[in-house]
């Protein structure tokens, strides 16, 4: 049995382990889902909105994923959660009027939730992630997501949700990657609004504002409401109690992610024609931890490999082109260190920054590194269509510092780490219709790439004789975990189209992970 | 006498011009002439919904393009410039290496230049085409000619490549293209725009050799 600090076991009740970890790990889990289907809830409203030149009216779509039905007691957790906000082409006009080329928003829409006449209200807040073009004339349609609080319905009967009112941030920005600056001073001294910053709504009077139901079964036994409103995932975030004691109970609004305003930096080198950069992000499965750990954004740097045109096979033109791909923080090839919370002994809640060294490709004969991004374009020349599959494997080391175990520091040496390399291997697919229309992974695109990794078993860890090796084995390593990823567009350094790059070469694209 | 036969011919039938119209060289002179209608000179925008340049059987596909310019009567028999164009643009492009942005310059306007006449149906090709386009680290320019059909009864102007009215990339970057494109390369560019005058109006344009 592994040796832990003192006081640590005397002071860990199984009550209180449980209690600690179900608090600390509830960002990492999933919402507890009804076991029945789900169903889709797909709601288009009208709403009136505020801008520098006046009252619009603003079509809004809300679509959802949501239980068919659930339990009373039970935490439902809307998930795909988009708000699609149509700009119409005043407002589109009136941003490109002021220089904006491109346009990132954030949204907050205020949902009412309902259950046999008793209410409350949660927020669903969503980015766009991706600042989106701005076209000449509109409509801009703008499609946020995001996650969103549990809702946990207290009695048995429909659970209603609907829509309220709608604000959020605009951010309209120039060419070169600046934000707009607000319209000139007006005559007279009286400053001028942004061209348009603030987005406020409130829905069309006389429209169902209804976004779905979920039907509750079943009292749940010896649920009353609690003296405190409870926070959601130990975020210390407290919300202020309803007055409706019988309402659903929501959690605390999840924040959108700060993804974009996170963005390490991320610069290529502008003497090296092959150069891109690209910032990517995800989660990996832990599946003994049963919960995803998130892989912080990173600066990949790419040097792209010639492409091969092959007609080889009749009827068709593969295009294979091979390139590299070293990870970029701070000169290291490494992910930015990122706290992660796992379970010890499956109970133990523990902590530790975790350091993934990437093992960056060798230096072929020619010179140049061996290419870890391999990838087989098809395309079908009886109708041009084509499909591409696109394989990336990286080496890593992965290295545990700065734990502590329970709230109390436990000293694992500065060699706290894998006892070998590990190896992730991502795939994306993507596929083009005769039309052009494309679906899926590419790497001048970006999109999602998915994998599996396995840990290895951990050396090196504890001091003073400690032995740790076995308490990280046993709670992380083997068991293969599923890997999901998303790379952003690159920025091809030498090329620096303010489409994919910012004036400082920096990758425009910021991706969002996804679980 | 003939030019008044020719008139007529227009006037009744389409099939039967297309017989005496086809080769508007013999009628040189020095009253042959491109008459743009409704008025000239006049505007114009178009658009299409499907445009495709295939480079090494690499096909580049945008599933919008938008063009404006300029229709002017001339005289002259062939080789007679009717138009220009400017700007042309672009969007929703697609490769199967993923999104791409071409770029055009019109900057000098493209020339839309009327060789032949048939029908209604005017052929000829647009000069001073140059475009860039980019994917991932290859930055390549195509120039040259497409050849370009526009017809009065639908107010569709078509263009694509023959042998006679060629694309070809003109630059490359110094390093990214390989297997993609290189000088000296033959594109071809496909689509079928809709044109109507004023820019932005609703009348189609015609153009009319006589």
């Amino acid at each position: 049995m592994p040796i832990l600090a003192p006081g640590v076991r005397r002071r860990t009740t199984a009550r209180g382990a449980v209690v600690a970890t179900a608090v600390l790990l509830g960002g990492m889990l999933p919402g507890a889902q009804a076991t029945a289907g789900d169903h889709e809830i797909d709601a288009h409203l009208v709403y009136t909105c505020d801008f520098a030149s006046g009252e619009q009216q603003v079509q809004v779509g809300v679509t959802a994923t949501v239980p068919d039905s659930a339990r009373a007691g039970e935490r439902i957790t809307p998930t795909d959660v988009v708000t699609e906000v149509t700009l119409p082409d005043a407002v589109v006009k009136e941003l490109a009027g002021a220089g904006a080329v491109t346009l990132g928003a954030e949204t907050r829409l205020t949902t009412r939730v309902g259950q046999q006449g008793h209410r409350t209200e949660t927020e669903w807040l969503g980015t766009t992630g991706t600042a989106v073009p701005v076209p000449a004339s509109g409509p801009l349609t703008l499609r946020s997501a995001g996650e969103v609080p549990f809702v946990r319905p207290l009695a048995a009967g429909d659970l209603t949700f609907d829509a309220l009112g709608l604000a959020g941030v605009l951010t309209p920005r120039k060419a070169d990657g600046t934000a707009v600056e607000p319209a000139a001073t007006a005559a007279g001294g009286t400053a001028v609004e942004p061209a348009a910053t603030e987005l406020a709504c409130t829905p069309e009077a006389d429209q169902p504002t209804g976004l779905g139901k979920v039907r509750i079964t079943g009292e749940e036994p010896g649920i009353t409401p609690e003296p405190t409103w409870p926070g959601d995932t130990g975020s210390g975030k407290a919300e202020a109690r309803p007055k409706d004691l019988a309402a659903p109970e929501v959690g605390a609004r999840k924040e959108p992610s700060a993804a974009a305003e996170a963005a390490p930096p991320c610069v290529g080198d502008p003497n090296d024609g092959l150069n891109m950069v690209a910032y990517v992000t995800g989660y990996a499965d832990v599946t003994k931890l049963r919960s995803a750990t998130k892989f912080p954004l990173a600066c990949a740097q790419i040097t792209q490999g010639e492409t091969r045109p092959d007609f080889s096979q009749p009827g068709f033109l593969h295009m294979y082109q091979d390139s590299a791909v070293v990870l970029d923080y701070q000169g290291k090839p490494q992910l930015p260190p990122a706290s992660g919370t796992f379970l010890t002994f499956g109970f133990m809640p523990t902590t530790a920054v975790m350091e993934m060294t990437q093992i960056p490709p060798k230096t072929g004969g020619d010179g140049l590194l061996v290419p870890n991004i391999k990838s087989d374009i098809a395309i079908d020349l009886s109708n041009n269509s084509s499909k591409n599959i696109t394989v990336i494997t990286m080496d890593f080391m992965l290295r545990l510092r700065d734990v502590e175990v329970n709230g109390v520091p436990m000293d694992v040496g500065d060699s706290c780490r894998t006892s070998k390399p590990f190896r992730l291997t991502l795939e994306g697919r993507m596929t083009m219709t005769p039309e052009g229309v494309i679906d899926g992974y590419t790497l001048v695109s970006g999109g999602v790439l998915t994998g599996s990794v396995t840990i290895p078993p951990f050396s090196g860890c504890g001091t003073a004789g400690e032995d740790l090796d076995s308490l990280f084995t046993a709670s992380i390593s083997g068991e293969s975990g599923y890997v999901k990823q998303t790379q952003g567009a690159p920025c091809a350094t030498v090329s620096a189209d303010p489409t994919y790059c910012t004036p400082e070469g920096q990758p425009v694209n910021v991706p969002v992970a996804e679980r | 006498m003939r030019n008044s036969l020719r008139r007529l011919v227009v006037a009744t039938g389409a099939t039967v011009a297309a017989v005496v119209l086809a080769a508007p060289a013999a009628t040189a002179g020095a009253t042959a002439v491109w008459t743009v209608g409704p008025s000239s000179p006049e505007t114009f925008s178009a658009t299409a919904t499907s445009a495709v340049l295939t480079l090494n059987s690499i096909p580049m596909t945008c599933s919008g393009s938008a063009a404006a310019g300029t229709l002017t009567s001339a005289s002259g028999t062939t080789n007679v410039q009717v138009g220009t164009i400017a700007p042309l643009t672009f969007s929703g492009c697609t490769s199967p290496f993923g999104t791409v942005t071409p770029t055009t310059n019109t900057s000098p306007a493209w020339r839309l230049v009327a060789n032949t006449y048939s029908g209604g149906v005017t052929s000829g090709y647009i000069d001073g085409v140059q475009a860039t386009i980019k994917v991932l680290t290859c930055t390549f320019t195509v120039t040259g000619r497409v050849a370009a059909t526009y017809t009065n009864s639908t107010g569709k102007l078509a263009v694509s490549n023959n042998a006679t009215y060629k694309l070809s990339v003109a630059t490359i970057s110094a390093s990214g293209c390989s297997g993609i494109a290189k000088v000296g390369d033959v594109p071809t560019f496909t689509s079928s725009y809709g044109a109507v005058t004023p820019a932005g109006g609703t009348t189609k344009p015609t153009i009319v050799y006589s």
